[in-house]
């Protein structure tokens, strides 16, 4: 196949947005799969891309799948996506290695939180999108204002290619506005395209929007211009404008139908191919590592020497599956390659295309490719190349963790399981981590949301049989200083023998800049300048650990400004411990208090459960911020101190009948309410008793 | 300088020395004028002086999104900050959070009943009972008297105050006859409470009151919007 027919796709959206659903219709359509399972259908077999039993269970997507088809002599891989924040790295994964993407919309909720973060993933890593308002056939469709709402809330210069052809239980097909044929689709599963004129009733808005779509294109493609002006455009002209326009971001292609309805897919897959690009339109950049790496642009050449990215790392029955983007070149069975970061060569054993969970063997694979390979040890984001070069290319953007969970075996053979799963996850899945904490020895474990961490607790109770016992996550808060306070201490060991002698005098008091700031004021030599350094050092050390409730310390700033030596006794050490002296004697004296993360935190749902909404958050101490309502949804806005959200998930799934959803991210520290503090001291000396 | 000699020093409290003392509550306050002159600046300014004084401030727009204002709130926060070096401003910055709700619509053309309803519906689950009501926004351009006389029973019954943000055109404000409101303000005579115009000339704007609740005047408040930090001042 040749790599222009080549299109790597993705579909990202926010939840619940339809993208599986979509998905398993264009199996269906190109022939892939022989029938349309629903994601949560009554026979129980589930969509095809959702293949893990938890996906089947929930209805949800949880992990990215890759699959092949082929359409109108063109073939086309495609990763479906989640929706749900928690699995943000399979989107930021799927993106980072495809060429083009299309984002789907909910023709009722528009533009909602995710859309905006999938969004602003797709300009990260610079991939031309084609927007699918999908579920045109619910109740209170709106596509005209989704189209709105991309240019303003994601600014996008979206133009829309077709209309709806009635709208909710009437919505019946599409009129494109480009050829200016109406489609409808037929049959059971509407796998056959009836193409009519417009009907009479829509002709004059029909033409009214072509106008209006040919005055948006033509500004970025001055021969659609001139044809304009000399009455001369042709179907081609357009396609070719819009395509060129597309891949250099000046608009996004809008198109629409309801994929549960089996309507207007194929006019979509038309646009996959018209519209995005094939990888030799991406431009994907390396780094030479023996040239202090410099960028170097690959070509999409299967004659070239191999340069590939393993993006997802899976740990099967059969050992490591590693998913790659070959960028440039080929991969063949047996050829020889290198891991460019862990600089180990290795054969290329059995070499895979998959189609959701079913492998395919293949004996090779090209520039343009999504394929895997089983047998490799490395990690997710490694470069391979061909032993000729020594490239790297950057690896996806990975999202620090929002929450933790603490957990415990339930017995030590338990234990020794639940170290291999969280091994094994936290090597396929960089957004989820694992640690065993230095202070308290629990194990703890971080990631995206509470789902993502539930799916977890429940994969590692299904796939390594240990029903591991959660704790409430430790909250990571902050101490800091409230008041000026001047100190002067004196460390004095002189018992016989080499001595300890150190006094350093100055002043703590709160800052605004950076978490610690250190100056020095000394003048006249009252303390040496090599001491200095061990003086900052000694206040570094006390900041890890305040002394009200054992948290680090924070907007500190310490500033010395005298001090004495002695010839013999002073040192580096004397002095050291001469900060820690009067760290701990005067912090107390700053009138120490207790920060505490806030978060913002934005729920979406619909207008009617504001009240619900607002409720569950000001009951958790939250500040409302800002709430939108558009009619249909709202949107609440709020700051929520992290200690208070926990199981905020289940609370606002039953408040709101499971169709609000939020999200959540760290937004600063502020001081803690007086009876939460008092209750953190009084937790923490009892812990030390 | 501290809260409390801020407030004193308010330039607003020239304003309302010169306003009878003020809008009152179950008032209507209306700040007119061209597209950009800067009324939602006065608006947040008039919102920020309500909380400095401990005031619930409820601010309905009706903008493309929430965080436009909320831009508006931090920025002009952060302006009076420094023109008044504020001690403990993060703590104030905080109480200022505590006491101002932000509820936007995106449906300019919302019917009356329906925005009443969901602003009741919106502070009465969070038992807010705001002191100041800011209506940013809104098109009054093309409301008649009836749906004015509305948003004034609101005033009545939420026993607050609320200023609105009119619109006017250019040739309105030019054509306007001495002692008489600009059209459209002058089909609602009578129930605006207080009406100020944001008069730009040359490079700055000044406040004109032309209504001060049984007064037509054409006054000079003595205060002009700083085209830089975007805060009223005491014209100098």
């Amino acid at each position: 196949m040749s790599i222009d027919k080549i299109r790597n796709i993705g579909i990202s959206a926010h939840i619940d947005s339809g993208k599986t659903t979509l998905t398993e219709r264009i199996l269906y359509y190109t022939k892939k799969i022989h029938a349309i399972h629903d994601v949560k259908g009554k026979d129980g077999v589930g969509a095809t891309m959702d293949f893990m039993e938890l996906e089947k269970e929930r209805g949800i997507t949880i992990t990215s799948a890759v699959t092949n088809c082929a359409w109108k002599n063109h073939s086309i891989n495609i990763i479906d996506t989640p929706g749900h924040v928690d699995f943000t790295i399979e989107v930021e994964r799927a993106l980072r290695v495809l060429d083009g993407s299309i984002l789907v919309l909910c023709a009722v909720g528009g533009v909602q939180s995710q859309s905006i973060t999938v969004n602003r993933q797709m300009e990260r890593y610079r991939v031309p999108r084609i927007a699918f308002i999908n579920k045109c056939d619910r109740t209170g469709a709106n596509p005209d204002k989704v189209a709105r709402d991309l240019k303003e809330k994601l600014g996008l210069n979206a133009v829309p290619l077709q209309m709806p052809i009635g709208l909710e239980a009437n919505f019946l097909g599409v009129v494109d506005l480009i050829g200016m044929k109406a489609y409808y689709f037929e049959g059971s599963q509407g796998e056959i395209i009836v193409e009519k004129e417009i009907p009479e009733n829509l002709a004059a808005d029909a033409a009214h929007r072509r106008e209006l779509m040919l005055d948006a294109i033509s500004l970025h493609h001055e021969g659609l211009m001139e044809a304009m002006l000399e009455g001369k455009v042709t179907d081609d002209l357009i396609y070719q404008a819009v395509r060129q326009a597309g891949l250099a971001f000046k608009i996004t292609p809008v198109l629409m139908g309801s994929a549960y309805k089996n309507k207007a897919v194929q006019l979509l897959l038309d646009g996959v191919l018209r519209y995005l690009p094939s990888p030799l339109e991406a431009h994907p950049v390396a780094h030479d590592i023996d040239a202090d790496g410099a960028d170097v642009a690959l070509i999409a050449d299967i004659e070239k020497p191999t340069v590939a990215l393993a993006f997802k790392l899976e740990d099967g029955q059969y050992g490591q599956l590693t998913h790659l983007r070959i960028y440039q070149g080929a991969v063949k069975k047996g050829d020889d390659m290198t891991n460019t970061r862990s600089k180990k060569r290795f054969r290329v054993g059995r070499l895979i295309r998959m189609h959701a969970d079913e492998m395919e063997e293949i004996t090779c694979a090209y520039a343009g490719d999504l394929v895997a390979l089983f047998g490799v040890d490395c990690a997710s984001g490694d470069t391979f190349c061909d032993s000729s070069l020594n490239y790297t290319l950057s690896s996806m953007h990975v999202p620090e963790p929002v929450i933790s969970l603490s957990v415990t075996a339930p017995d030590s053979k338990a234990e020794a399981q639940l170290g291999k799963a969280l091994n094994r996850f936290t090597k396929e899945d960089p957004t989820f981590r694992a640690f065993v904490d230095p202070e308290s020895n629990q194990t703890i474990i971080q990631g995206m949301g509470e789902l993502h961490l539930e799916i977890y607790v429940e994969r590692i109770k299904r796939e390594y049989g240990v029903q591991v016992i959660t704790g409430q996550p430790q909250v990571a808060y902050r101490e800091a200083m409230t008041r000026r306070v001047e100190f002067n201490y004196l460390h004095k060991k002189q018992t016989g023998g080499s001595g300890q002698f150190a006094r350093i005098a100055g002043f703590f008091e709160p800052s605004d800049e950076g978490d610690f700031t250190f100056n020095n004021e000394v003048r006249g030599g009252s303390i040496p300048t090599e001491y200095i350094p061990a003086i900052e050092k000694g206040f570094a050390n006390c900041m890890k650990k305040g002394r009200l409730i054992g948290f680090p310390v924070v907007r500190f700033s310490v500033t010395i400004n005298d001090g004495q030596y002695h010839a013999v006794d002073s040192s580096d050490m004397a002095f050291q411990v001469a900060a820690q002296g009067a760290f701990a004697e005067y912090y107390p004296k700053a009138a120490p208090c207790i920060l505490e993360p806030i978060m913002k935190v934005s729920v979406e749902g619909p207008s009617e459960f504001q009240g619900s909404i607002l409720a569950t958050l000001s009951q958790r101490r939250g500040i409302i911020l800002t709430a939108t309502d558009d009619g249909l949804f709202c949107r609440v806005d709020a700051e929520v101190p992290l200690g208070d959200m926990f199981g905020y998930s289940t609370v606002i799934r039953s408040a709101t009948q499971g169709k609000a959803e939020f999200t959540m991210e760290f937004l600063k520290y502020s001081k803690a309410p007086m009876s939460k503090s008092e209750q953190l001291i009084k937790e923490f000396q009892d812990k030390k008793k | 300088m501290l809260k409390k000699e801020l407030n004193n020093k308010s330039p607003l409290r020239i304003l309302e020395n010169t306003t009878q003392g003020g809008l009152g509550k179950g008032n209507l306050g209306v700040f007119a004028a061209r597209h950009g002159v800067g009324k939602t600046a006065c608006l947040v300014h008039f919102a920020l002086d309500a909380l400095l004084q401990g005031k619930k401030v409820l601010h309905l727009s009706f903008a493309e999104n929430a965080e436009h204002i909320l831009s508006w709130y931090e920025s002009l926060f952060t302006e009076l900050k420094k023109a008044y070096k504020l001690e403990s401003a993060a703590d104030i910055h905080d109480e200022i959070e505590a006491h101002r709700l932000i509820l936007n619509f995106t449906d300019r053309h919302l019917s009356y009943d329906t925005f009443k309803n969901k602003v009741k519906t919106f502070i009465g689950s969070l038992s807010f009972a705001p002191e100041l009501i800011i209506v940013d926004g809104y098109d009054f351009e093309k409301a008649d008297k009836e749906q004015i006389g509305h948003f004034k029973q609101l005033a009545v019954e939420m026993d607050a105050e609320i200023w609105v943000s009119f619109p006017l055109h250019g040739k309105d404000i030019v054509a306007r006859k001495p002692n008489t409101l600009p059209a459209p303000l002058d089909r609602f005579n009578g129930l605006f409470s207080v009406v100020i115009l944001l008069d730009s000339e040359k490079e700055r704007v000044m406040l004109r009151l032309l209504r001060d609740h049984d007064r037509e005047c054409v006054e000079d408040t003595h205060l002009r919007l700083n085209p830089t930090t975007l805060l009223l001042h005491e014209n100098s």
